[in-house]
């Protein structure tokens, strides 16, 4: 017991990093379903977009192990391209591979987001080359520096991780809630039919769903860059799936219930590791997770949507 | 259709066919032709070209595809049972295919020592296929549509975790730990498939065994499709909440499909084990899953021929394009038949080629007499065809950065070329395009042809769903709003 | 409605035809070598970089007698079930002599059977499971020594040359690794040490710190970690540092990489020691030529994973030659030559040659220590004699 309650804060922090990358793509799954209630499989391809854009303008700014400028400003420009870089691809993957298929029937997007992510993932090994690649963090934050509380540390790339998704959460919520744009885009996700008839542009706020929910989805692979340094052409497969899982487990559609689901995840997967079994990691937090569903089926948050005949 | 049995309307029998046959274009034509023999004899057809393949190729490899497409499509048919007849989005269909594989590895080899007849394996694979089916399948019921996927997603990688892990299990009463699984070095040397004193041992003869439970399970479910369950599982899945104010037991509906699917899975898993003669955690993975949903949705969700269609398919074109000058033969085809599918009029393809043709022998030339030293030749390969346009290219030094860069403005430029309204501005911004399309091609595409053999299956489900959304063969659905 | 038409028509059109022109395409007798690996999917990296050594092999052979050997590559993606239809492409070919892989151990198992029917020689640079050569596969060889040799060895390092009793065993669920924690285990407690635990973990992760928090709280004086991805190794030895714990980080060639375990561990991977079965290629002075030349057209990260199947492909090829002056040229008559195989010298700085079972003789280790950021031989380590030259990163 002892040993438990003094690993505890530790593995919470684990856990909130972990949470805090999953919850980041786990509400771009949700914002996409929301509006258009498909089940976006090339988001995790995304991400691992986002992450490449980033070690791109690290490479590009750090050329012999020194920052060009303060390390700081490399972390904001890394985050910003990454956001703009991803927001416009998956602008452009709705228009291309979505968009002709607004009114077939679920399966039919979802083949072809399936083919998408086959195209990403594959055209980033043809150009790039399928090996490994690392975030020389290291030279944008001293590896020492970080905070403590007596016997537990929170590193500063950690605290760097949950203090973005923080933010970002924040905004986002902030524009879901406060602005024009965030009321049209719950309408849609209402009722797209009836938002139309009341004179919202669909296309655009479809786009714009598009563009916000893969721009957390870079920011997410940065982040992960940044904590976990490694990047490379597949990573966005693993990181998808359990993104997507965290956005059903808050419930699907639902913005907070994202965040929620995201920041389980991430604490079951850790506490899994530490206190039980690393093997079974997996295996444990989908137990977890189907237990959730099964005592809330509908999501952590999941609204009852009743049924229209 | 004339077997009618008592009761039944003829007017509401023969509704498909009036439906279909009257229409026009190819549909109408399709319909008509397959009006022309009654349905056993289509079977008849299928078996007799089924049969026939190995007798016309003495190529191993040929028949180990076509073996591969028959067992994919018994899988798919499975998952059409779930997912195309009862709607349910299944995510964790493989587990039960690798349920079916690892049980008849326990039962079937010198891991446990047990050695069963594999007729008796086969069955006891399939109860239990079942019985697993009805397992997951209860409780997810209570879940909607894409919580379902969830469970089942879930099920499906702990499946592979734990036959990855159990290798160290502590069971009392054994000192050392027991190795369940194998782990991932699996359960090797299983026995052969033998049935009624036959024993499968070549390629053919396994060939021929799933051929004949392809044919097995396609007449299983299509006499289940046409029957009174059939219909109910096509209700359900047309409109779920009518289905049920008609009445009908619909969570017992769903069970049933999911069990069903889940037996042919276990089914399938069995066969495949017998076939590879071991069994491993590596052969279950999402890829797979992938695979078969691609399957069934390309040939059309709830059709079986276009189960067999879309097997074809997805099993095939990615082995033929393991051979790079077939896949790079096949990659001008292709470009040059889409061209003139949809350039009209006619002439304008061939305006198109000409000047893309003049467009790169005018290229050359400027960009060599520029900067000569940037430029150099690929080496020579086998095909003529090839050596010329890798001649008329300029290839630069560094043919490889170039190409990547090329490779990133090819994608751009397509997506946009297609956007343009205008076809006089795209018959233009077409001539660049081409020479860029054959440009990467010899430069990068066909130096990594397993990667671009995946790119290119990517491309196309993208472009096969834009255009078939319903997959080559499904009906048009209409949807009530 | 007529471009729908072909649509739909189209794919079934070009699988016919190409299955009916695939038969012209046997060109003018070509000398085949396959080789088979992962090279897409998640183990993309070590499938590409065994493909571009390989093909430097093929070059190197062409270049030196003048041939045009034709590499096949048959990408596998590490799944037993495409590796065997991959297999059968490469039997069916007629002008493949030989072949190089299957690089995973799995892989080998379901294949072993086809290519021995065939008497199809293959060779793997990275198939480490000792049953594969105790079996019915007897045109199976390889160019690194087993777990069995490795896993014991590393074992033995532990406890008598480093003196660490108690020890904590972690794998990545890869069959390379598995084999060896595995192998090590059963030889630690041999010995005479204490196994305090064993764990897996998959090769996509990117988080150890619970891991090795509870490691710590153990009581292990070591971890023994032979993981294939040396990320993973500096990521370990990152949190190993970063909580202060004095823990031993033992791993294997997965490891033996200096970009990313020593680089990438921002200094952390000091003191840690990696066993492998091969000499650092890059101390090797006999090798320097070839490694300048993969550098040249590949690129300058490469692991211990490559080399041993540009030693692999050579064998092939140099079989394939002698028994081409012999005047028969057939796979049976490479077969034999591939075990007759005695190369005074290949790329790995070591002789090669097989024993009757197909495993590669002389099979030796070599433990190296992160000594100043460099791979540093540790001498009381080696059973066999040492290569030529120490090793510098």
């Amino acid at each position: 017991m002892d040993t438990f309650l003094a690993q505890l804060p530790q593995q919470i922090i684990n856990g909130l990093t972990l949470g805090a990358v999953y919850a980041l793509i786990a509400l771009g799954y949700s914002m996409v379903y929301g509006v258009l209630q498909l089940l976006n499989f090339a988001h995790g391809d995304v991400y691992m977009i986002g992450a490449f854009i980033g070690y791109g303008v690290m490479v590009a700014l750090i050329p012999d192990g020194a920052p060009l400028i303060a390390p700081v400003f490399i972390i904001i420009l890394m985050l910003l391209l990454a956001m703009l870089g991803c927001g416009l691809l998956g602008v452009a993957i709705e228009q291309f591979a979505y968009r002709p298929l607004r009114n077939s029937p679920r399966l039919a997007p979802l083949i072809s987001a399936l083919g998408v992510s086959f195209f990403l993932q594959n055209a980033v090994q043809l150009t790039l080359t399928a090996e490994f690649r690392n975030y020389q963090t290291e030279l944008l934050i001293p590896p020492g520096a970080g905070f403590d509380f007596g016997d537990t540390r929170l590193p500063m790339t950690r605290a760097l991780v949950i203090v973005v998704t923080i933010i970002l959460m924040i905004v986002l919520q902030y524009l879901v809630r406060r602005t024009k744009l965030g009321k049209a885009m719950r309408a849609v996700a209402i009722d797209r039919e009836a938002a139309a008839m009341m004179g919202v542009d669909v296309d655009r706020v479809i786009v714009a769903t598009f563009f916000i929910g893969s721009a957390l989805a870079g920011a997410a692979g940065v982040l992960t860059g940044v904590v976990f340094t490694r990047v490379w052409h597949f990573m966005g497969f693993t990181a998808g799936l359990k993104g997507f899982t965290a956005a059903v487990v808050g419930g699907i559609g639902n913005i907070p219930g994202a965040m929620l689901g995201g920041f389980l995840l991430g604490l079951t997967e850790s506490f899994a590791v530490g206190f039980i079994s690393p093997t079974y990691r997996d295996a444990i937090a989908f137990i977890v997770l189907v237990i959730v569903l099964l005592v809330r089926p509908r999501g952590l948050l999941g609204a009852r949507i009743p049924q229209k005949v | 259709m004339s077997k009618d049995k008592i009761g039944k309307d003829e007017w509401v029998a023969s509704y498909q066919q009036r439906s279909t046959a009257g229409s026009e274009g190819w549909r109408g034509t399709l319909a008509r032709i397959t009006t022309l023999l009654p349905t056993w004899a289509w079977f008849a057809l299928i078996i007799a070209i089924g049969v026939a393949i190995p007798l016309l190729t003495s190529n191993n490899f040929a028949i180990r595809v076509a073996g591969n497409i028959a067992l994919m499509a018994i899988l798919a048919m499975g998952l059409n049972l779930v997912v195309g007849y009862a709607g349910l989005l299944d995510l964790g269909f493989i587990a039960f295919y690798g349920i079916g594989g690892y049980i008849y590895a326990y039962l079937s080899s010198d891991f446990t020592g047990i050695h069963l007849p594999t007729l008796v394996t086969l069955v006891i694979v399939i109860v239990i296929g079942a019985l697993f089916g009805l397992l997951l399948g209860s409780p997810s019921l209570r879940l909607f549509g894409d919580y379902l996927a969830i469970v089942t997603l879930g099920f499906g990688q702990i499946f592979v975790q734990l036959m990855t892990s159990l290798t160290r299990v502590n069971i009392p009463g054994q000192e050392r730990p027991v190795n369940l699984t194998g782990g991932p070095n699996g359960i090797v040397n299983l026995d052969s498939f033998s049935i009624f004193g036959f024993t499968a041992s070549t390629v053919t003869d396994y060939y021929y065994v799933l051929l004949v439970f392809m044919v097995i399970i396609l007449l299983v479910v299509y006499h289940l499709n046409n029957s009174r369950l059939g219909r109910a599982w096509r209700s359900l899945r047309e409109d779920e909440l009518a289905a049920d104010a008609m009445g009908m037991p619909t969570r017992r509906l769903k069970l049933l499909a999911f069990a069903l699917g889940a037996a042919i899975a276990g089914l399938s898993g069995a066969l495949f084990a017998s076939w590879q003669g071991a069994v491993f955690p590596g052969n279950f993975d999402i890829a797979l899953l992938i695979n078969v949903y691609a399957i069934i949705v390309l040939g059309g969700l709830g059709s079986l021929p276009g189960v067999i269609l879309g097997s074809i398919v997805m099993v095939a074109i990615p082995e033929v394009l393991r051979n790079v000058e077939l896949a790079g033969l096949l990659f001008y085809l292709l470009i040059i038949v889409t061209l003139i599918a949809t350039l009209k009029p006619r002439w304008r393809s061939a305006a198109l080629f000409v000047a893309v043709i003049v467009f790169g022998l005018i290229l050359k030339p400027i960009l060599t007499t520029i900067s000569p030293e940037s430029f150099t030749t690929l080496e020579a390969t086998g095909s003529g065809f090839v050596n010329l346009v890798r001649g008329w290219l300029a290839i630069p030094i560094d043919a490889r950065a170039v190409g990547n860069l090329a490779f990133l403005a090819l994608v751009l430029i397509i997506l946009l070329v297609t956007r343009l309204k205008d076809s006089r501005v795209q018959f233009i911004a077409l001539i660049p395009t081409l020479y860029l399309l054959s440009f990467v091609w010899e430069t990068r595409l066909s130096q990594e042809p397993s990667v671009t053999r995946l790119l290119f299956v990517g491309v196309l489900l993208i472009v096969l769903m834009i255009y078939r959304p319903n997959g080559l063969l499904g009906q048009r659905r209409v949807e009530v709003v | 409605m007529k471009f729908r038409k072909l649509m739909m028509v189209l794919p079934v059109f070009l699988v016919v035809l190409s299955i009916v022109i695939a038969p012209t395409f046997a060109q003018s007798p070509v000398i085949k070598v396959g080789i088979l690996g992962p090279f897409t999917g998640p183990a993309a990296s070590v499938g590409t970089e065994q493909l571009n050594w390989a093909k430097l092999a093929v070059s190197d052979f062409n270049d030196a007698t003048g041939w045009t050997v034709e590499l096949v590559e048959a990408d596998t993606q590490l799944d037993p079930a495409i590796a065997v239809t991959a297999s059968e492409s490469l039997i069916a070919d007629a002008d493949v002599y030989g072949v190089v892989g299957p690089a995973g151990s799995q892989e080998v198992a379901a294949v072993g059977q086809m290519f021995a029917d065939a008497s199809l020689a293959h060779i793997s640079g990275s198939a480490t499971d000792p049953s594969l050569t105790q079996g019915d596969f007897n045109t199976f060889f390889r160019t690194v020594p087993t777990d069995a040799v490795q896993g014991p060895s590393d074992a033995n390092f532990i406890y008598n040359v480093l003196g660490l009793t108690k020890l904590y065993v972690i794998d990545d669920q890869s069959s390379y690794s598995a084999g060896l924690a595995d192998q090590a285990e059963e030889a630690f407690i041999a010995a005479g040490g204490e196994i305090i635990g064993r764990e897996s973990v998959t090769q996509d992760d990117g988080d150890f710190s619970s891991l090795v928090t509870a490691i710590d709280a153990s009581g292990a004086e070591a971890i023994f970690f032979p993981g294939q991805i040396a990320s993973q190794g500096a990521l370990v030895a990152r949190q190993i540092v970063e909580q202060g714990s004095d823990l031993v980080l033992v791993g294997a060639d997965g490891f033996q990489n200096i970009d990313d375990f020593i680089i990438g561990s921002a200094g952390a991977a000091e003191g840690a020691y990696v066993s492998s079965f091969a000499p650092d290629v890059r101390g090797v002075a006999s090798s320097a030529e070839i490694m300048n030349r993969y550098i040249e057209q590949y690129d300058d990260k490469f692991t211990s994973f490559g080399p041993p199947t540009y030693a692999a492909t050579l064998v092939i090829l140099e079989a394939i030659q002698r028994a081409s002056d012999a005047g028969s040229l057939s796979r049976e008559a490479v077969l034999a030559e591939v075990a007759a195989t005695d190369q005074e010298l290949s790329v790995l700085g070591i002789p090669i040659a097989f024993d009757e079972n197909g495993d590669v003789l002389g099979a030796s280790f070599y433990m190296f220590q992160v000594v100043d950021g460099a791979f540093v031989l540790v001498p009381s380590a080696t059973a066999m004699p040492e290569p030529e030259a120490t090793e510098e990163g």
